[in-house]
């Protein structure tokens, strides 16, 4: 069954059962004030009776006897009998009355009783005059209160099954404003397949649970087409990635290998080799398990790394692979506090993503100077990357994070068009921002930054 | 320097929590007190207790006490004192605290797993300071140098708060970061075992909120498996 057609009848049911106790009460209340009101009207008819019996003068007793027929309202089958107490326990009976012997038993003990059969009410009342105690009984049928009573259960009957109509139609309206953005998000989902993985939800406004789907809709979406990707790509990142440090190996090697040298010297480039093949091997291990997890933070167990040494790893990685390079770590704008440059991180994914965007900044701008300044405060953490190079034309932006795109001016320099891609991604999914400026011929300035609030939650949500 | 306690059934580990609270000491004058906790039995009057109350040690109990005062007496700047509790309650605690000027609290193994009721409910108490609280493991600590960080969830500490409320007091730092939800410890725990050889963690930092002093089973912390002394920090409901 449709959630729609639950959430309407699921409202009939229960505005229907909320009536009918309404119902149910009110009547009974009716029903009750009704007898209540007609047995006061009794009552008073056995006081004035009573006034009749023990009145020694005919005149009072005859006045009584008219106010009792013309003065009060007339009762149908109307009926009144005097019953003399003679003892404690006993009375003159009347055969005229066919009530039960409980009933006068009660009436002698707590001094009055009422009951009632097919509308017909008998009410008893003990009187005690001048030491003679007598028993008045009052019959009388309660045509008009039973005829009320039918009255209402009637209206409540007509009103209750045009409550239920109304309430099923007003059902429907509830169910279809519930649904509604529901079965939208369905209708923008089937749209988005395989082929089109970076299509998103429109992000409502607010942050009401139809928001928050769709923001965790977003966000799965984020890691699927990540995901997609980089398993896509996989072969191509890796090998592309790999190339950095085995080029360092053999560049070690070739040097070390020209001439005899010193057994220090030996042992300080065995030592590097060994740091870079370390590098390679931690490398793998992050590329293997992103592809392999498609970097499921959860269960990640982050790094805890300061920027600033972060930033003279990968300097000192590219002066061996660019010696001619003119790269300036400008960390001026260092917090006092050196815990605020602290980020959680997987160390060799984010040391690729800064390697892979500085050495573009010193490939395109052909060894000229690159200033890399590091900035922290306590609401964000940024990176900013500034070269003199070739640039970037306008009409190159919209492909720059697509793999395998070369821009047109930069084919005449080796590359793959893999670099910024994956540095892009690897910077999404620690909730970093990537802004890339530039202009043509003039240079280009990159800016990495993580918000302290994203920071803590790098392994939650990414 | 605030002083250390060490709350102690003077069981040899005793001596390797003595070592480590001495590693602390950086050139400043400081104490390390030993907390020797006996239950009190019912006594009919206060003299009768006082008659009967005499703590006796077993000689495996003296011989630590022994080697741990003469560990303290060729240190330098340490001072031990040795304090003994009869009975124990939170106000006790707060104030014991406040008296000796506690600023760090090392558990030992044997008497974090004692079966004394008095043990265990002191310990609960003790979590409910605001000091930290080191809790050593079998292998007597090494020199702690790179910490890994358990966040809970529903901890609101960042690790960059954390290093700055840890900072001047110890002398590690924070290298890796786990997030910890109950429905993942098991999977978790074999990623945590390879950061910790990879990266050559040794010591644990966690936070703890102040909770009710529970005297049932204690529950199995998923972390003891990992055999690396575990400092707790303790962190304010906000």
């Amino acid at each position: 069954m449709q959630i729609r057609k639950k959430v309407a009848i699921t409202y009939v049911a229960l505005s229907g059962l909320s009536t009918l106790l309404l119902c149910v009460v009110m009547v009974f209340l009716f029903r009750n004030n009704n007898q209540y009101y007609f047995l006061k009207r009794l009552q008073d008819r056995a006081k004035i009776v009573s006034s009749i019996h023990y009145q020694q003068d005919p005149k009072k007793a005859e006045y009584y006897r008219n106010l009792k027929a013309s003065g009060l309202e007339e009762l149908i089958d109307e009926g009144d009998w005097v019953l003399p107490v003679n003892g404690s326990n006993s009375f003159e009976y009347n055969t005229e009355l066919k009530l039960p012997p409980e009933f006068y038993t009660e009436v002698l003990s707590n001094g009055s009783s009422w009951t009632e059969d097919d509308s017909q009410y008998h009410y008893a009342q003990l009187f005690n005059e001048n030491g003679k105690k007598y028993i008045v009984v009052i019959t009388a049928r309660d045509r008009r209160g039973n005829t009320s009573t039918l009255y209402i259960i009637r209206i409540m009957a007509i009103g209750g099954i045009g409550f239920l109509i109304l309430a099923y139609f007003l059902g429907r309206l509830l169910a279809n404003k519930v649904m509604n953005p529901i079965s939208k998000i369905n209708s923008e989902m089937k749209r988005i397949s395989a082929s089109n993985l970076h299509n998103r939800l429109d992000q409502p406004q607010g942050d009401d649970e139809i928001a928050v789907l769709s923001h965790t809709f977003n966000d799965m979406l984020d890691r699927l087409e990540t995901s997609f990707e980089i398993q896509a790509n996989f072969i191509n990142n890796a090998s592309h990635e790999l190339k950095t440090p085995i080029t360092t190996i053999m560049a070690e090697t070739e040097i070390i290998l020209q001439s005899k040298r010193e057994p220090e010297e030996y042992q300080e480039a065995l030592a590097h080799i060994n740091a870079q093949a370390t590098k390679l091997g931690n490398l793998t291990e992050s590329l293997l398990k992103l592809t392999r997890t498609g970097y499921d933070g959860n269960k990640q167990v982050l790094d805890v790394v300061r920027m600033d040494e972060l930033l003279m790893d990968v300097k000192s990685d590219l002066d061996k692979l660019y010696p001619e390079n003119n790269i300036s770590l400008r960390l001026e704008e260092m917090p006092e506090n050196d815990e605020l440059l602290l980020v959680p991180c997987n160390r060799p994914l984010l040391e690729l993503a800064l390697s892979n965007i500085i050495s573009n900044a010193v490939k395109y701008s052909d060894n000229s100077v690159v200033f890399v300044e590091l900035m922290a405060d306590r609401k964000r953490l940024s990176v900013r990357i500034t070269d003199i190079g070739i640039g970037i034309p306008k009409e190159d932006f919209p492909y720059l994070y697509e793999p395998f795109f070369r821009g047109r001016k930069a084919s005449k320099y080796t590359g793959y068009g893999l670099g910024l891609p994956l540095a892009f991604k690897i910077i999404r999914m620690h909730n970093g921002e990537l802004d890339i400026q530039s202009e043509q011929e003039k240079g280009t300035m990159a800016t990495i930054t993580f918000r302290r609030h994203d920071i803590k939650d790098s392994n939650v949500k990414s | 320097m605030k002083n250390i306690l060490i709350p102690t059934v003077l069981e040899p580990d005793t001596l390797s929590a003595v070592t480590s609270a001495i590693s602390y000491s950086n050139g400043e004058d400081f104490q390390i007190v030993l907390l020797l906790l006996n239950e009190v039995e019912p006594s009919y009057s206060a003299a009768a207790f006082l008659r009967n109350a005499k703590p006796t040690l077993t000689s495996v109990q003296q011989k630590t006490l022994e080697q741990c005062a003469d560990k303290i007496r060729e240190a330098q700047h340490v001072s031990l004192h040795v304090q003994r509790q009869a009975s124990i309650s939170a106000p006790l605690v707060r104030n014991l605290m406040q008296a000796l000027e506690i600023g760090l609290i090392i558990v030992p193994k044997s008497f974090r797993e004692s079966s004394k009721k008095i043990n265990r409910y002191c310990l609960g108490l003790l979590s409910n300071c605001q000091c930290p609280i080191l809790n050593l493991c079998e292998t007597p600590a090494s020199e702690m140098q790179k910490a890994l960080y358990l966040e809970y969830t529903g901890s609101k500490l960042q690790v960059s708060d954390l290093q700055r409320h840890l900072d001047g007091k110890f002398p590690f730092r924070i290298v890796s970061q786990a997030k910890i939800s109950p429905a993942e410890e098991q999977s978790l725990r074999q990623l945590l075992a390879e950061t910790i050889t990879r990266n050559d963690i040794d010591l644990l930092v966690e936070t703890r909120k102040p909770a009710k002093v529970k005297l049932g089973k204690k529950p199995v912390s998923f972390h003891d498996e990992l055999k690396l002394p575990v400092l707790s920090v303790y962190e304010a409901i906000s």
